[in-house]
């Protein structure tokens, strides 16, 4: 092995959400001295507004550090960073696929849950070095003993010599750095031979393009080299490689065995694919690393300027967005209710629900959103098959020999006090439960097959809700499977409102469109006639709900010829009124299309 | 020498934020105070206000001025004769201002009113709400039926020639019946002019607090439209005139102040809380009491910056359409456009008239709240701001 491998330790670190991953990488940082203590500010590698904000990490954040060990070696550490949501699993697949170790957080406190073992299971699959420690050994309610168990006896790795820390204390931080040094090996690989290199994540720079993420496999790259990506075959010009540290740092070359970043001149993220290989041009390799997919969208929605806000705002924002996200696509639609729009394609809910907060938020844009949406498969009764992801889309009920939808496997991991509540919401949910397992004398893992449909509604929120958040889910596709849905119509004062259509299996129609009727009318204020709210399958009503008239909207007593008062209060009507949808006759607010949406205890 | 009136001519509000006894629905600037000594003081601050504030606008001739509260009538009369000294010493007062003060049924006795008219006085508003004990009793007012027929009586007996009566609706637990019957006593009195008020449950009141402990049950909307449809066509049909949403009067009766309001006139304000228009300016005398003593002590104008309002061209445009939609004839868009120096339509569009059909109607220039437009007027007039 070439000397300069020894030294280097490729990792990530897995955890759960709220395990403390983001706090303990800032804790390596600090102490390996990569950013000095002024500058350091909480959970450097999450830096996004939003992520910090939520605690959870969106896009990835690759960190070289240099350790001093104990040994009297330098070593480099590339902290390759993870997002932590089970929409973004498969880019979670690639960043583990270009180390050799990860360090798995456990909550000294929590112990072990279904989104941790889903990541180990993907860190097996990349037959990485797992390395188990406890966090949060500050907190007087830790076990780290029960856990130490816990983890010997759901993952099967001996985590007897966890190191214990405390991310938030900075206690066990030296003793974790050694410990990488000592348990996580040290890449091979050739650079002398043809350059294989994964892209493991990208992101847009204004200035230099679409800079990649990188790890080397084997050979050596170097800015002038023309590179080649294997899966999308396209070439580029290399015009600058680096590491970061955590900002950018140019160098020399990247070689085997090293993580780092390369731009050249590449215009879309969509380009550079997360999965796809690097190879040279002049001399390519044989044949791309394994795993590279296709990220496939998942869940669809609408979304729509507001009012008074430019579609084409909306459509450089979302350009934008599409930019560094390469698993965000989006084409324009027209809704009658909404006009002109766009159809967007998420890896799954959280996904969509960043990517409208983004909207919102960096490019001050005021947007609404449709329900989301799953892909149907419609079978025709001419033997033509159909997907569909807008119900507006959904042909005349005729010409539909069978609809088929997406099932999913999903775990969920609950401490057994919960497992009655959990069974409920699943079955409510048309799941079906495949097994039960006890992980440990507290803890359930269930397994459950569900319609997509069911999950990307409100599952989520009624999971957390029946747990008081302890309960945890992890999902993926199986397959097709042929379901009765029907498409459900709201109709506001006798016309459809097709933004608010959706597809819904037949068993839920009646509730579903009795609680939409409901919602809508506590949201939609009083108009001067009355705005009778229809829930409808085809022709037939199945919910009805009237918002009454009003009547009186009159401030009587202008008292002393304060006119800045009134003026006040009609600026304010008039202000509320902006946020508001004009549908034919009736106005809707505009939180009415997310308030539909929402999880609701008392249901 | 004679000193008319003119378009020129301002309104002078003066406030007196004493109460008997506060009234359960109110938020108007106004404290209970028994204290007659600070009464007196106050009156005593006004006057200095007077003389400050005229020799800000010396050129100015009024021709109304209002008393308002508060309670006037709870100044002695010797203070109130004062005050109107005052105003008469400082200000060019125009022959046949019309001259206002409110008063409550309850403070009321035949040497006060003579006092008033004395100094000039020559309206009286008298603050009857209704003639039934049960709802004065649920309002909160200081009086009854009976001191509310005696005051009326009072008034005329001392030779009050215009006298107005407010009446209130819409509060929780009157009848349409109710609401009639005291309406028609209200028109047997033949006072020159009515205001009526639809009641606002507005919030910090004791009425507020009712409403969300769930012990007073508002009246529902389409009562207080009925009701309010009910007083105007009793009223028409006794002859009154129904000029502005909430004011009717018999012919020749119309408020002058309260008309000024809606006609983009000037009026100044004297007093903690009072607004003025004025000169171009917009402001408002600070609320606070003390800060007002204190300012006016010092000699200064009591008005603090945040009370300063810096309207745009655009702004006062709105002013001056959603005030003239108060007044039931309307506006007429060639004022508009003579005030501000554009067409009306380069401003809005002409589409809203459209958008806004039923509730709102141009007759040749002059642009008016339909009688369902009357109801929502809020609704049409944020269209306009």
């Amino acid at each position: 092995m070439s000397d300069y491998r020894k030294y280097i330790r490729n990792f990530s670190i897995i955890a759960h959400i709220d395990h403390g991953k983001s706090t303990l990488a800032d804790r390596m940082i600090e102490k390996t001295g990569t950013v000095s203590q002024r500058d350091m500010r909480d959970q450097y590698l999450d830096n996004m507004e939003l992520e910090r904000e939520r605690g959870i990490t969106i896009k990835l954040q690759t960190t070289r550090m240099v350790f001093k060990s104990k040994d009297g070696n330098e070593y480099i550490f590339n902290l390759i960073d993870t997002p932590g949501h089970v929409d973004f699993t498969y880019e979670v697949s690639r960043s583990l696929a270009a180390c050799e170790g990860a360090v798995l957080v456990v909550d000294a406190t929590q112990g072990v849950e279904a989104q941790t073992l889903a990541n180990v299971y993907l860190a097996m699959d990349e037959d990485l070095e797992i390395m188990p420690v406890l966090n949060k050994i500050d907190l007087p309610s830790a076990r780290p003993d029960e856990v130490r168990d816990e983890i010997e006896e759901v993952i099967g790795v001996d985590a007897s010599d966890a190191p214990l820390v405390s991310a938030k204390e900075g206690t066990g931080i030296e003793e974790l750095l050694e410990e990488i040094v000592a348990k996580i090996p040290a890449p091979n690989g050739d650079e002398n031979d043809k350059l294989k290199a994964l892209i493991f994540d990208s992101y847009y720079d204004n200035y230099k393009g679409v800079v990649i993420y990188t790890r080397i496999f084997d050979g050596e790259v170097k800015e002038g080299d023309v590179i080649r990506l294997m899966n999308t075959n396209k070439k580029y010009e290399v015009t600058e490689v680096g590491v970061y540290s955590p900002g950018p740092v140019e160098c020399k070359s990247l070689k085997a065995g090293e993580v780092g970043y390369i731009c050249a001149s590449i215009k879309h993220v969509a380009d550079a694919r997360v999965g796809d290989t690097i190879t040279l041009d002049s001399d390519p390799a044989d044949e791309p690393l394994p795993g590279y997919k296709k990220v496939q969208s998942m869940v669809y929605c609408g979304i729509y300027p507001a009012e008074g806000e430019k579609y084409e705002n909306v459509k450089d924002a979302l350009e934008k967005l599409q930019v560094n996200d390469a698993a965000f696509h989006f084409e324009p639609e027209t809704s009658t209710a909404l006009g002109y729009g766009f159809r967007c394609g998420f890896l799954g809910l959280l996904h969509m629900e960043i990517i409208v907060e983004r909207l919102e938020r960096e490019f001050d844009l005021s947007v609404i959103t449709t329900s989301p949406s799953v892909i149907y498969k419609v079978v025709k009764t001419d033997g033509t098959v159909l997907m569909v992801q807008n119900p507006s889309n959904l042909p005349n009920p005729m010409e539909i020999d069978h609809i088929e939808e997406p099932m999913v496997k999903a775990d969920i991991m609950v401490p057994k006090e919960y497992v009655g509540s959990i069974m409920e919401i699943c079955q409510e949910r048309r799941g079906r439960m495949i097994h039960m397992e006890y992980i440990t004398k507290t803890r359930v893992n269930l397994h459950y097959e569900m319609p997509l449909n069911e999950v990307i509604y409100d599952f989520f929120d009624a999971l957390k809700s029946k747990t008081r958040g302890y309960g945890s889910l992890d999902y993926e596709f199986i397959r097709y499977e042929p379901s009765k849905v029907v498409k459900l119509d709201i109709l506001l004062n006798k016309e459809m409102v097709d933004a608010f259509s959706m597809i819904v299996h037949e068993s839920k129609a009646y509730s579903r469109g009795r609680f939409v009727c409901e919602k809508l009318k506590e949201i939609i204020p009083m108009h001067q006639f009355e705005v009778p709210i229809q829930a409808s399958i085809g022709q037939k009503i199945i919910a009805r709900e009237t918002v009454r008239a009003y009547r009186k909207d009159v401030i009587a007593k202008c008292y002393g010829g304060d006119i800045s008062r009134k003026k006040k209060l009609l600026e304010k009507q008039k202000e509320g009124k902006k946020r508001m949808r004009q549908f034919g006759t009736v106005e809707v607010p505009q939180e009415a299309f997310t308030a539909v949406l929402k999880y609701d205890d008392n249901k | 020498m004679t000193i008319t009136s003119s378009d020129n001519s301002i309104g002078l509000y003066v406030h007196i934020p004493f109460c008997l006894r506060k009234c359960r629905y109110c938020d108007f600037l106004s404290f209970e105070c028994h204290d007659e000594r600070a009464l007196h003081q106050y009156a005593e601050a006004l006057l200095r206000e007077i003389s400050t504030r005229y020799e800000e606008w010396p050129y100015k001739i009024v021709d109304s001025i209002y008393i308002g509260g508060g309670t006037p009538s709870i100044l002695a009369a010797e203070d109130m004769k004062r005050i109107m000294d005052g105003i008469k010493d400082n200000f060019t007062v125009a022959d046949g201002s019309e001259i206002t003060i409110e008063a409550n049924p309850a403070t009321i006795d035949e040497q006060k009113l003579e006092t008033y008219l004395e100094s000039g006085i020559n309206r009286i508003s008298i603050g009857t709400q209704s003639f039934d004990s049960t709802i004065l009793n649920l309002l909160g007012r200081a009086h009854d039926k009976n001191d509310a027929l005696n005051a009326i009586r009072t008034a005329k007996k001392a030779g009050f020639k215009n006298i107005n009566v407010d009446m209130m609706f819409g509060i929780p637990g009157q009848t349409s019946k109710m609401w009639r019957d005291s309406l028609r006593q209200c028109i047997f009195l033949r006072p020159e002019h009515i205001s009526l008020y639809s009641l606002q449950i507005e919030e910090g009141t004791p009425f507020y607090k009712m409403m969300e402990k769930g012990t007073l049950e508002p009246a529902p909307d389409r009562v207080d439209r009925e009701m309010y449809h009910d007083a105007i066509s009793m009223l028409q049909q006794a002859g009154y005139n129904h000029y502005e949403i909430s004011n009717v009067s018999l012919p020749g009766y119309e408020s002058r102040h309260n008309l000024k309001y809606w006609s983009y006139r000037e009026y100044l304000g004297l007093g903690p809380g009072a607004s003025s228009f004025i000169g171009g300016h917009r402001f408002k005398n600070t609320s606070s009491v003390l800060d007002y003593l204190q300012f006016i002590k010092a000699g200064l104008p009591p008005v603090k910056q945040e009370d300063v309002e810096h309207y745009s061209q655009r702004d006062e445009m709105g002013v001056f359409v959603f005030t003239g939609l108060r007044k039931t004839g309307g506006f007429d868009i060639r004022d508009f456009e003579d005030t501000f120096g554009t067409d009306f339509f380069d401003v809005y569009d002409p589409a809203i008239i459209t958008k806004m059909r039923g509730l709102i109607e141009m007759n040749g220039f002059v642009m008016k709240l339909t009688e369902k437009g009357l109801d929502v007027s809020n609704k049409v007039m944020a269209e306009f701001v």
